[in-house]
């Protein structure tokens, strides 16, 4: 069953197939549900970034009217670590008195130290943030370093370059906040929850974890959801609170996070800051990247970044290597994924510094880019040929050069700092790399029925990555119809298991599924038709639109064929078991190397324009080149990556979460003071897709907005000939780089 | 009787074919509600206010009259939403920055978390759900689905209300000026490269 | 939000016959764009909530007299910025109008609330910090983040910016408010109309607690005037600084005479900066006299720790303001 070879329908551009219904408002989300009977509920939260609780008292609150239930969040004598952390859940009959209620709470606080700044979290005393265990606010130092570095690294380099890089904590701010509808049976022996959630089955299976209940009792619904970006993978607190809530009152009740608990519960990434130390040959050959990094997660423990992946991209093509970092905790929320977890930031502290060597060595960037790719690994060209281990440097040359002539490189790039007047415009470009695997279960299940329908079925939610529209794709493409013929629904986890959508993992993960499903259903189709037509299957073949029979050298139409049919046709595809991939090399190879696959090159270029007077910066035009292996919705993909460079650019020139030291609160927790671009503030962005069907399919949710900060941070430092240190590169910061100018 | 949140529309019929099919709310109300009219009774000494307690009032919504109670300080966006079950209108920041709750009113947008209910009373009000009548798609909607001008979609109906307006205030308005008229809009999945597709084939221009 | 009485007076009288004389437990609602944000955030908890969309008059169409044109209080700000002879008179005006926030802003706010609204500061907005403007006993904004704050912090107990750009606006204009209160009508300059606060009962205006605006009256005096804004985002944003200029003359060689310039975002009240308008009085406006003015403005600045990068940039909005008034070309959008 590999892809077919003609594709009539796959990779072309199709329309989401629930556009109508988005654009007009029709679509219900989470948020818009409406159940009969419904209670609203609101989160008492601690105000301190560091406290315990004295006292609380209810009897206010259970008196104001429309009061209905109440739960506590919180145990006896805990310590609660950041401004935020929830404390009880009441129910009320409206959302307004919800509000009274959670307002008529009497509470009294010990307030603790906090620490909110990285810097100063690193400096202070351990044990000053707090926390039941015995846990500090940094964590041991983890270095790792290739042999000899001290004596090798810089011995003989034609340029050194020394400096300072970093991005600081910002936030997902999904459109859609966090939260659910939660409803009981009468029972209360099931449960159903209509939740904002990338992860359909696992919220379910996961609520019925928390209630001990069988999982099959526990539905989650989920048709549409506004945004996740990794933030979006559990119930969550919230989601738990309003089903005891809702199981307490007896009554469905819903539970969206207003916008300020949003951006301080609902999830960050973690900053990253670094000092770098490069050196390279004359040739623009780097031999050394030494790093020295701190990040934080906020008060959890995970990983900062990810560093495992530095130096970014070219680690591969440079010989000595050090690297340190520090995990630096404060009493913020905990860190939670976020579109490329760890990427971005280490593309920040790799493709900057690169750009500062660069000029150093009075060299081009891109030619000296080319110097530097990682080279194809041999033993994968031997074993897996299409991976991105085994083409990767064949993937990113090609798409240099594309994007060089796109972005008309070599004619606009100048030296660095080269200009007059007030706007300077400066030409910056960045790499990335994105795994993507998918993986199963995600069994899909196709319905052919006599009236000529399709349905197709699964788990899998559809997050704004037009999901629904690629099952519609592929079923359509096997069986001879349009998307449009295709009704799909997903996002109900009475559907069976699927994998959560995080790391672009959703399109491989499902496709190979959908297209399986599809096959056999067209199988079976062929099956139950040909006795109807006094034929074997074998006789028959599927068209585009009907249905040839090879005994009579007659056509009928789908509709007439489906008409013929004595009972629907249900036919289902998955993928085989995950022992079974790892037993069969052939079928593992089949599935994860040409079905689907992992590793995706993309190359990027921004131009920017500085007014130098005011430090104002306007991404004024965007290149990207981007690779997905087999594309299956060319408009998808395209919207996609040009999705992705705008959340890029925006976390590059805006973006960014401000705690206070004084009060430990975020400052920011808004949409006015966080600031995100409007469509003046974004330029046109120019989306080249490198289909490279012979791979399989590839997730790009992640990869489009790696390197755009990076991007944008090296088309500054080309515009003024001088690095701004720290994203977001606001005017304040650009202003005070200006200053340092020779 | 139960209390709760509800909308009570003049008929039945046109009530279900507004909410196409949604899940129903309950259409029962017992919450004392004095009727505003005589607020809005002119008289020398200044008429006598209304609540704290919920008030009857009646919201013209593409086109049907809906009558519910609310207190004052009900936000035109959350009777929509929570108390007529219209809810192409979104609560995203809920402080009149973002634009997900844009709606036209006699004509013009506003952010519709940033005014009370009570004072839309009499008014137009228009969301997102009267660009579609008889499965047919307004210019507008249309373009957005052609182009792929939406992934999430929360912000999406914000935004084609305020382009629908730039439009019929101007059938003539350039991409620029369109794109004026969507300061007030915000899209964090960045559907903006598709939406300035979107645009220019309404304003019938070639995109550069 | 806290619930309220719901009031809808249908003359002015009513409207301030309904005010209380402090501030706190009834609020005015004009276009509703700042009350409903400080309710929500419970910054504002009145209990009556006196709404002027019943009086006609506040709504009414300019009044374009002999010697000055009225503005009453409740023209949107879209009406303002889309006004064919104001735009034409009083560029300082609709252009600080027209880059409010966007569309929906523009047609809700208006000009009596825009004067009138309150500041942005994130300290103030926030019911869990006790500042100075909440009844505390401390601006949080002097040691914490104060990027958008005061440059001009100087004996200023709170170092919020004021955040109306028509003020900025009506003051190089030198305009006038027409204001009711329980006893009649008065007028106040608005130079005089802004007042820095310092505790719970103070607003960022002089107005009392029982006054409100009906009318603002711009002299047509034909002074060349604009309004510049250093903004990040083109779209809904506030700008970092603002500077309103006017002035007789000035232009190709021609000596600027009655030389007014405006500094707004820079002081907790929209700052009138003479400094500035010495340097220029009597000169031809041209690059260098616009830089010499820009730099006067900013002698007296006393930066906090984060806005140190605003005196910069009042420096260039000054020249750029005095640039647009002048019709000199706008060499930034090269």
């Amino acid at each position: 069953m590999p892809w077919p070879t003609q594709r009539r329908i796959i990779g072309t551009k199709v329309q989401r197939l629930d556009g109508p219904e988005k654009s007009t408002g029709m679509a219900k989300y989470s948020y818009d549900r409406n159940p009969r009977g419904l209670l609203h509920a609101r989160i008492l939260r601690c105000p301190h970034a560091h406290a315990k609780i004295k006292r609380i008292d209810l009897s206010d609150a259970e008196k104001v009217p429309g009061f209905r239930a109440s739960h506590l969040a919180v145990k006896d004598n805990e310590e609660l670590m950041f401004a935020g952390a929830e404390i009880l859940a009441i129910a009320a009959d409206t959302e307004e008195h919800a509000d009274d209620c959670i307002r008529a709470v009497k509470i009294e606080f010990e307030v603790l130290p906090h620490l909110v700044k990285e810097a100063e979290a690193l400096a202070a005393k351990r044990g000053t943030l707090g926390g039941a265990e015995d846990v500090t606010n940094v964590l041991p130092a983890n270095t790792d370093s290739t042999d000899n570095f001290a004596k090798l690294a810089f011995e003989g380099a034609a340029a050194i370059h020394e400096g300072t890089y970093g991005v600081s904590i910002i936030s997902h701010q999904c459109l859609e906040s966090h939260g659910l509808v939660a409803e009981w049976d009468e029972k209360q022996t099931s449960l159903t929850v209509y939740a904002s959630t990338q992860a359909v089955p696992r919220t379910a299976t996961g609520l019925a974890a928390t209630f001990k209940l069988k999982p099959t009792d526990v539905k989650c619904i989920t048709p549409f959801m506004g945004g996740g970006f990794g933030s979006k993978f559990a119930a969550d607190i919230q989601g738990e609170l309003a089903a005891e809530l809702a199981r307490k009152a007896k009554v469905p009740v819903k539970l969206m996070l207003d916008r300020a608990e949003e951006v301080t519960v609902g999830g960050m990434r973690p900053s990253a800051f670094g000092r770098v130390k490069i050196a390279a040959a004359k040739d623009g050959k780097i031999q050394a990247f030494e790093i020295e990094c701190y990040g934080s997660p906020g008060v959890g423990k995970a990983a900062a970044v990810n560093f495992g992946v530095l130096p970014y991209i070219y680690a591969d093509s440079i010989a000595h290597k050090k690297k340190t970092n520090r995990i630096v905790r404060m009493n913020v929320q905990t860190a939670r994924a976020m579109r490329a977890p760890g990427h971005p930031q280490n593309c920040i502290l790799t493709d900057q510094p690169f750009d500062d060597l660069a000029a150093k060595l009075d060299l081009n960037p891109l030619e000296m880019r080319l110097t530097n790719l990682p080279p194809n690994d041999p033993d994968a060209v031997k074993e897996a040929p299409n991976s991105y281990l085994a083409q990767r440097n064949t993937i990113y040359r090609r798409q240099i050069e594309i994007v060089r002539k796109m972005s008309d490189w070599d004619r606009t790039w100048h030296k660095p700092g080269v200009g007059t007047g007030a706007i300077r415009t400066g030409l910056g470009m960045a790499l990335h790399t994105w795994g993507g695997n998918g993986k199963g279960p995600n069994p899909t299940r196709i319905t052919i029925s006599a009236d000529g329908s399709v349905l197709a079925q699964s788990s899998s939610q559809d997050l704004g990555t037009a999901q629904r529209t690629v099952t519609a794709i592929i079923t359509a493409e096997i069986l001879g119809l349009m998307p449009r013929d295709i009704t799909v629904r997903v996002g109900d986890s009475a559907h069976g298991p699927s994998t959560p959508s995080g790391g672009s993992t959703t399109c491989p993960g499902t496709s190979p599924a959908i297209l399986l499903a599809a096959e056999n259903a067209r199988t079976a189709f062929l099956a139950a038709l040909a006795p109807r037509l006094n034929t074997t299957a074998n006789m028959l073949e599927l068209q585009t639109g009907r249905i040839l029979n090879r005994t009579t050298n007659g056509t009928i139409t789908w509709r007439e064929a489906c008409a013929l049919l004595q009972a629907p046709v249900t036919a289902e595809g998955d993928w085989p078991a995950d022992a079974a991939l790892d037993k069969d090399a052939a079928l593992a190879r089949l599935w994860r190397q040409q079905l689907s696959n992992q590793g995706v090159g993309g190359v990027q270029i921004a131009e920017v324009k500085v007014d130098i007077e005011t430090g104002v910066v306007r991404c004024s035009r965007f290149w990207t080149v981007q690779d997905c292996g087999l594309i299956i919705n060319k408009l998808g993909c395209e919207s996609q990556v040009a999705g992705g460079v705008i959340m890029g650019i925006n976390y590059a020139l805006f973006e960014e979460c401000i705690y206070d030291r004084q009060t430990g609160r975020q400052v920011n927790a808004d949409m006015e003071f966080y600031k995100l671009g409007g469509i003046q503030d974004m330029p046109n962005i120019h989306v080249h897709m490198m289909d490279m069907p012979e791979r399989g399919v590839i997730g790009i949710g992640e990869p489009p907005t790696i390197s755009t900060a990076a991007a944008v941070g090296n088309a500054i430092f080309n515009a003024i000939g001088v690095r701004v240190p720290i994203a977001p590169f606001t005017p304040e910061r650009v202003l005070a780089a200006l200053a340092q100018r020779k | 009787m139960k209390q709760h949140q509800g909308a009570v529309e003049s008929t039945d019929v046109s009530r279900r074919e507004f909410l196409h099919g949604s899940a129903a709310v309950a259409a029962v109300t017992a919450l004392a509600a004095a009727p505003l009219a005589t607020v809005q009774a002119q008289a020398p000494a200044a008429p006598a206010g209304v609540g704290p307690a919920a008030v009857r009032i009646t919201l013209k919504v593409n086109g049907k009259d809906f009558d519910t109670s609310v207190e004052p300080r009900v936000t035109l966006l959350d009777a929509l939403r929570n108390y007529l079950d219209v809810t192409g209108c979104k609560r995203v920041c809920d402080r009149g920055t973002c634009g997900a709750c844009t709606v036209q009113l006699d004509g013009k947008i506003v952010y519709s978390c940033s005014m009370l209910a009570l004072e839309a009373q009499g008014k137009d009000i228009k969301t997102a759900e009267s660009l579609i009548e008889g499965g047919k798609l307004d210019a507008v909607p249309e373009a957005f689905v052609r182009f792929d001008a939406q992934q999430c979609g929360f912000c999406t109906p914000g935004f084609v209300v305020a382009i629908k307006t730039v439009f019929q205030n101007n059938a003539k308005a350039t991409p620029a000026e369109v794109e004026k008229g969507l300061q007030g809009n915000v899209c964090r999945c960045g559907t903006y490269e598709q939406m300035r597709d979107a645009i220019y084939s309404l304003c019938q221009q070639k995109r550069g | 939000m806290r619930n309220f009485t719901y009031n809808r007076p249908a003359t002015v009288e009513q409207a301030v016959g309904l005010l209380e004389a402090r501030f706190g437990n009834a609020e005015l609602l004009a276009g509703g764009t700042d009350l409903h944000d400080l309710q929500k955030e419970y910054i504002a908890q009145p209990t009556k909530v006196v709404s002027l969309s019943g009086i006609p008059a506040l709504k009414a169409a300019p009044t374009i007299g002999d010697k000055s044109v009225t503005l009453p209080a409740g023209m949107t700000l879209a009406e303002i910025a889309g006004h064919a002879r104001l735009k034409q008179w009083f560029p300082a005006l609709t252009e600080a109008a027209d880059q409010i926030g966007g569309p929906q802003t523009r047609n809700m706010g208006t000009l009596g609330g825009n004067l009138c609204q309150r500041n942005r500061c994130w300290y103030f907005r926030d019911e869990h910090t006790p500042c100075l403007l909440k009844g505390g006993d401390k601006c949080y904004a002097i040691e914490g983040e104060n990027k958008f704050h005061a440059v001009f912090s100087q004996g200023h107990r709170c170092v919020i910016v004021h955040p109306s750009t028509l003020g900025t606006g009506l003051i190089a204009l030198d305009a006038t408010a027409e204001v009711q209160g329980p006893n009649g009508k008065r007028t106040i300059r608005l130079a005089e109309f802004f007042k820095a606060p310092t505790a719970r009962d103070e607003r960022e205006h002089v107005l009392a607690a029982n006054e409100m605006v009906l009318s603002v009256s711009i002299p047509y005096t034909g002074l060349a005037n604009a309004s510049y804004e250093v903004r990040q985002k083109l779209s809904y944003d506030w700008p970092l600084v603002q500077v309103a200029v006017s002035f007789q003359g000035g232009r190709n060689g021609a000596p600027a005479t009655q030389v007014k310039i405006v500094l707004g975002h820079a002081a907790p009240v929209p700052m009138v900066s003479a400094a500035a308008a010495a340097v220029l009085e009597g000169k031809p406006v041209n690059e260098e006299n616009a830089v010499a003015a820009g730099r006067a403005a900013v002698q007296t600045a006393t930066p906090l720790s984060n806005t140190g990068y605003k005196t910069r940039l009042l420096e260039v909005a000054i020249k750029r303001a005095l640039y647009l008034a002048a019709g000199l070309p706008k060499y930034w959008e090269a």
